[in-house]
């Protein structure tokens, strides 16, 4: 077959729509972020309770492109199987829509978020206050676009409120991620693929604990300290806009 | 603030470290390491050709299996796969065999506290064993903040349920390395001033966070050299038998 005279060129050279595209100098010195924010900036935040009308509690949460839906059923009677517990039980439980990440189905990598939602909001409730009964807590990620957990963190907290659900403060959660020198608050999806490392805070600001501290990859003391700093501001300013969100709730339910 | 503790260790000293590598002879590499009663057996094999899933071009894959004690894998074993994946790919070097993986197999023997840590000792020291390339050693520590806001290093079980909050540090072990000088460097820092992984549980100060840091980073060093004593026994022993 290869023997018809000239039927096919000697040698193959790619059409020019077939050449891969060269990727943007991201994460270099002067690189600019894809979607034009300053490195200390954050998506443009949006919440609403009451999302959910069958749940005791729920809240929808926007960053940007992430979207998180979260439930909170209970306080309800225990298991039968489940031991006594003179402390309430948390159920934690996140999901991922077959839709929500650019691969189909890629969010059931994320096994343990549901774990660490869990430890995230463990430290804030006040347990006592429910003996014997269990609070579960749903997350629906709707669509997944960078820092899915922060924002599943932040939302499930404010469900947790509009659930009535007794808390020591409101838990706010911000990640940031490291390029070489250079520190960046609540990275997208592009950025944390090639992010050097990571660092989530969990806290509840007006005490200025922290219930999450997660690291991953290589910092250093100095940077460690930045980041940290870094995170608490952002929480702290995450923080005021959710009680706006709830005191706008409540004074509508007044009137 | 000094604390008494159950077993009359101060609030600084770590459990008898125990570890010996090599023990299984099927696995490319294996490591047991004991602190206390707490125990973990960690085996590796590869790099292997590699699956489909997790086939990358670019750099190799590292897949953590956690076999837990008694029962089926949970939420929180799955954390823990997730945790020591992570923290095994800051230190292996990846670019070195791409398109294969690596298999790292956790069975726990017995839990009496700080696991994670325990777990990723014996990791990092079946992966030495195995002969994979490391930037360099990690070593990991669990320290715990009690209500009086004392800080603990090394906790059993049952001090673990009485703390208010407890983190798992781990720490690069960079006072050699394979990797050039500048390499080293985390900014202007080296990078032995610095940290691979934290993972906290309850709630605690930010302060109590970096006072856990100091303690923990202090604390590294002896882990350090008991990894480093551990690591030269076996190839001084290796030599001799070669010769």
């Amino acid at each position: 077959m290869a023997g018809k005279g000239g039927a096919t060129p000697a040698t193959y050279s790619p059409s020019p729509t077939t050449n891969r595209k060269k990727k943007p100098p991201i994460f270099k010195e002067d690189w600019v972020r894809p979607d034009g924010r300053g490195f200390h900036q954050c998506r443009p935040a949006f919440f609403r309770t009451g999302a959910v009308n069958a749940a005791s509690g729920s809240a929808y949460a926007e960053f940007g492109n992430t979207k998180v839906i979260v439930s909170v059923f209970g306080p309800r009677e225990s298991k039968k199987a489940m031991m006594y517990s003179d402390i309430g039980r948390l159920n934690c439980n996140v999901s991922f829509t077959t839709f929500a990440t650019p691969i189909r189905g890629q969010g059931s990598d994320h096994k343990e978020y549901c774990a660490m939602l869990h430890k995230a909001l463990e430290g804030a409730i006040i347990l006592e206050t429910f003996p014997k009964t269990t609070v579960d807590v749903f997350a629906l990620v709707l669509e997944s676009s960078g820092s899915d957990l922060p924002v599943v963190i932040s939302c499930a907290s404010l469900a947790l409120a509009d659930a009535g659900i007794m808390m020591y403060d409101i838990v706010a959660s911000v990640s940031v991620s490291c390029f070489n020198k250079n520190l960046v608050i609540d990275p997208i999806l592009e950025e944390e693929i090639g992010q050097d490392g990571s660092l989530m805070i969990t806290c509840m600001p007006s005490r200025y604990e922290i219930t999450q501290l997660t690291v991953t990859g290589e910092w250093s003391t100095t940077k460690i300290n930045e980041g940290m700093q870094l995170c608490l501001d952002a929480c702290a300013k995450l923080a005021k806009i959710m009680r706006s969100c709830l005191k706008e709730v409540a004074s509508d339910s007044q009137e | 603030m000094e604390t008494d503790r159950p077993d009359g260790r101060t609030p600084n000293q770590l459990r008898p470290l125990v570890c010996s590598c090599s023990i299984l002879h099927r696995s490319h590499g294996s490591a047991s390491w004991a602190q206390g009663e707490t125990k973990v057996l960690a085996a590796v094999y590869g790099p292997k050709a590699g699956t489909k899933k997790s086939e990358n071009p670019e750099k190799a894959s590292i897949e953590v299996i956690w076999k837990p004690k008694t029962g089926q894998i949970g939420k929180v074993e799955k954390e823990y796969e997730m945790i020591l994946k992570r923290t095994l790919e800051s230190i292996c070097i990846r670019t070195i065999y791409p398109n294969t993986t690596t298999s790292v197999i956790v069975q726990v023997v017995h839990d009496d506290g700080a696991l994670l840590p325990c777990a990723i000792n014996a990791a990092c020291a079946a992966l030495v064993d195995a002969g994979i390339p490391l930037k360099h050693l990690a070593v990991a520590i669990c320290c715990s903040v009690t209500d009086s806001g004392c800080i603990i290093l090394d906790p059993t079980k049952d001090e673990e349920e009485k703390m208010k909050a407890f983190i798992n540090l781990v720490f690069p072990n960079t006072i050699v390395s394979v990797l050039p000088e500048g390499s080293l460097q985390a900014g202007s820092e080296p990078m032995a001033h610095g940290i691979m992984t934290s993972i906290t549980q309850g709630a605690m100060s930010v302060d109590d966070y970096l006072h856990c840091l100091e303690r923990g980073r202090a604390a590294s060093a002896r882990l350090s050299e008991f990894v480093r004593k551990n690591i030269e026994l076996k190839s001084t022993s290796e030599a001799s038998k070669a010769g």
